[in-house]
């Protein structure tokens, strides 16, 4: 079972949890305690081993982000600051690099709902918060993204 | 769905090289952990299980109650004799730890430069 999930989800998730924590060091320890999760774990049903996954993997990240709490620094004021200017042509790292800039859960949502294509509910039940929650992180995160990268929307 | 999310939908879904090989490489050390852990239960099961499968095969084994027995009253011998030699020597310990601290606290004094009025 454990193969199949990681054939099906492990790069995703490792790409996920880089993104989301910012460095790949901690993504392996995520990624590492997830499949451990998993490997306990008797059964897991088909049809929601997708969302599932990336619920525990989601659990795992906030365990990371609670133990270095003490020195995670909060980006947000400094990038609202600064105003980053990138030129139009945006590329995936520039994408990364701003990412640091929102909290946690803007960062989960937009992950989630951007690269993974999980729908409203799906981001909702995977982060275990209301429907309405999860649009206001999506449009508070992309309009930070939006700022901080500078991107004519047309 | 703006041209900042068809931006962010291109950008994010794109595929760093590096990633798959990262995630093999910790499902590789997953596998293994999890291959420790069941030998460390399989070992654990049996070296629980042993005194019950011995019981079950050969019955109660008499011999080693009866060297755990004098095993403990070596011990309690040890323990009297081990005790006895402590009170005896005793007093010039004490003196020899009180005589070491006395100068080691004298050194302390002097080397910090401190001048106690009673001294």
């Amino acid at each position: 079972m454990i193969e199949e999930l990681f054939k099906d989800y492990g790069e995703n998730l490792f790409r996920f949890l880089r993104r989301l924590l910012g460095n790949s060091d901690d993504a392996e320890d995520a990624l590492q305690e997830t499949f451990l999760a998993l490997t306990r774990i008797p059964y897991i049903k088909e049809e929601t081993a997708r969302q599932y996954v990336f619920k525990v993997a989601y659990s795992k990240a906030m365990d990371i982000f609670r133990r270095r709490s003490k020195d995670y620094t909060d980006y947000t004021s400094e990038f609202e600051e600064t105003r980053y200017i990138l030129p139009s042509k945006t590329d995936t790292s520039d994408i990364e690099e701003a990412l640091k800039a929102l909290n946690e859960k803007e960062k989960t949502a937009i992950l989630l709902y951007y690269e993974d294509n999980y729908k409203y509910e799906e981001v909702a039940g995977i982060m275990v918060i209301p429907v309405g929650t999860v649009k206001t992180l999506l449009h508070r995160g992309k309009s930070k993204l939006k700022r901080i990268l500078e991107v004519e929307s047309g | 769905m703006d041209k900042y999310d068809e931006l962010l939908f291109k950008l994010l879904s794109e595929k760093h090289p590096s990633d798959g090989e990262k995630a093999r490489f910790v499902y590789k050390r997953v596998l293994l952990i999890e291959r420790g852990r069941r030998i460390l239960a399989a070992l654990l099961l049996i070296s629980l299980s042993y005194p019950l499968l011995y019981y079950y095969i050969f019955g109660l084994p008499l011999n080693l109650f009866t060297g755990i027995y004098s095993f403990f009253n070596s011990i309690a011998i040890l323990v009297n004799l081990g005790l006895t030699t402590y009170l005896l020597t005793l007093p010039p310990i004490l003196m020899l730890v009180l005589t070491l601290l006395v100068y080691v606290f004298t050194r302390i004094m002097k080397l910090n430069r401190i001048n106690l009025r009673i001294i």
